[in-house]
């Protein structure tokens, strides 16, 4: 898929724990396992908003486009 | 009174089971005389449901055995049916939380098939009677003979063709929600 999701670089960067994301963002494991793993077809603005906000970093952070 | 979709799928679960225990009553009923009308043949006057087929016997054999493979067939596709829609049931494949699986839709996709395999047959017995009828052999009603609403069972297999690529549709929709978070 060339959008390509670097969650597993910002959370070693701000030094997060999977359990610790899920609680903060509200989204259950698995949810957040597939948005890792790059298995997710899409995601919600809300999702996004609130990785960003607890991550403290911006969507382009979160997401790639590798051609 | 509440509608309880559980409850009704238990009442549904019921009747299939008591629906394709009738029709597999009359499956072996049609068969076991199927065989003994081809072993002796002296119960071709008094043939399953009182079907009386000694006037088709005695005008073309070909034809008397032509209408008892259609009778065969179509009795037996109508078992299949029943036994499929008993086996949804029973595998416990109509999961309401998740109603939209593989499972399922290969069931869906299978049964207007077999609906559609039931109406072009009993039509064919149908016009085959027709046809018989004309040149003057006397038969009972087509209902006894099990040909009867070829067109109803067509239109059926129709209309459960649609629901069946709607269903898919439903299930490429669920698998992207699922994996949308």
């Amino acid at each position: 898929m060339p959008i390509v999701v670097n969650l597993d670089v910002m959370m070693a960067k701000r030094k997060m724990s999977l359990n610790e994301l899920s609680e903060k963002v509200g989204l259950t494991i698995a949810n957040l396992s597939i948005l890792k793993t790059g298995k997710a077809k899409a995601i919600r603005f809300s999702t996004l908003e609130a990785i960003c906000k607890v991550l403290n970093c911006q969507p382009a952070d979160i997401l790639e486009y590798i051609e | 009174m509440r509608f309880n979709p559980i409850h009704a799928l238990k009442i549904f679960h019921f009747l299939a089971w008591s629906i394709f225990i009738l029709v597999c009553i009359e499956a072996g009923g049609i068969l076991f005389n199927t065989i003994y009308a081809l072993i002796d043949g002296r119960n071709i006057a008094h043939f399953w449901n009182n079907v009386n087929l000694a006037r088709l016997y005695s005008y073309d054999c070909n034809y008397f055995y032509g209408i008892l493979i259609i009778m065969n067939i179509v009795v037996l596709l109508k078992g299949f049916l029943l036994f499929f829609i008993v086996k949804i049931f029973h595998d416990k494949k109509l999961d309401l939380a998740s109603p939209f699986n593989e499972r399922l839709a290969s069931y869906l996709n299978k049964l207007p098939k077999v609906i559609l395999a039931i109406g072009l047959m009993s039509k064919y017995g149908e016009y085959m009677i027709k046809i018989l009828s004309r040149k003057g052999v006397q038969f009972s009603s087509l209902q006894d003979m099990n040909v009867d609403a070829g067109n109803v069972w067509m239109l059926m297999g129709f209309i459960l063709l649609v629901i069946s690529m709607i269903f898919k549709r439903g299930m490429e929709l669920q698998a992207e929600a699922d994996l949308t978070v």
